[in-house]
């Protein structure tokens, strides 16, 4: 019986080992790839804005208070007219594919550490 | 330690905790196994299977149930599984299977046939034509607009007709 029971362990500990290390090797790569794709595509985000001298529209915030709320809503429309929408798309949904990773990594943090250690236990039994 | 408290552990990423559940319960599944099969070696493989599916499904499992009778439920669908993977299947028989080849319309003594398509009517006249230049019943079927198995009727009436003039002569 002891037989039969380590043999049931030892798959079940396979079948996990292997769920957790293509869980984890899939949200690294998402990691890492949409926070390299949202590094990229914001620098060229803010480079064409810089170019466009957009970013020039902020300066207005220095201004005295009730110019600021006078013209605020016209300043905000120019700047949103003038922001490249496809690659600002882009940029969101990589953002949200990020943070969810993010999300999703806390989320499981200790249910990740836990299921660790009790690989590592299992490997010094062995 | 209680199941739930296991359970909960397991939940949690604790999985050293299942060796609580597998030593408490693997007997039993394992004797229940043994009753219905009477093979060592295939009540260990469902023993493990069970406790794989298990395990898969326990972080649906409410931990406020008894785990026994889930077991079970789980032990019920694997033996399903394994009664019909084991199930004879009887093959066909070669001859059941196999399409009707149009070239075994006629016979070897048939060849003399073809000699008299004369005093056949008009359609069957040009059936057997099509059938001498190489036509398959299908092609004909599809030229005459004629359905297949009308074609197969033509053609057995009319070699009848011709076997017995050739009989006559």
């Amino acid at each position: 019986m002891k037989k039969l029971e380590k043999k049931i362990l030892k798959k079940v500990y396979f079948w996990e080992a292997k769920r957790t290390i293509f869980d984890l090797v899939l949200k690294m790569i998402l990691f890492f790839s949409s926070g390299l794709f949202l590094f990229i595509l914001g620098q060229i985000f803010f480079e064409i804005l810089a170019e466009q001298k957009t970013l020039d529209l902020l300066n207005f915030f220095n201004e005295d208070f009730e110019v600021v709320k006078k013209y605020f809503l016209d300043n905000i429309f120019i700047l949103f007219f003038e922001m490249p929408k496809f690659l600002l798309l882009l940029i969101l949904i990589f953002l949200v594919i990020f943070s969810l990773v993010i999300l999703t990594l806390i989320k499981n943090f200790y249910t990740l550490k836990n299921k660790i250690k009790s690989f590592l236990k299992l490997i010094k039994k062995v | 330690m209680s199941d739930k408290e296991a359970i909960v552990k397991i939940k949690r990423g604790e999985i050293d905790y299942f060796e609580v559940l597998v030593k408490k319960y693997s007997k039993v599944i394992y004797c229940y196994l043994f009753s219905k099969l009477k093979k060592k070696e295939d009540c260990e493989d469902l023993v493990q299977e069970i406790f794989l599916s298990f395990y898969k499904s326990i972080s649906r499992f409410d931990e406020q149930k008894p785990v026994l009778p889930y077991l079970f439920e789980i032990t019920k669908n694997v033996l399903k599984m394994f009664y019909r993977k084991r199930k004879v299947f009887l093959p066909l028989k070669g001859e059941i299977i196999k399409e009707e080849d149009d070239s075994q319309i006629f016979e070897e003594s048939d060849v003399n046939l073809f000699d008299n398509l004369d005093r056949l009517n008009e359609k069957e006249k040009k059936i057997f034509e099509m059938l001498g230049k190489g036509y398959k019943i299908k092609e004909i079927g599809e030229i005459l607009k004629t359905k297949e198995n009308t074609i197969k009727s033509i053609i057995r009436r009319g070699r009848k007709k011709l076997k017995f003039l050739n009989s006559k002569l």
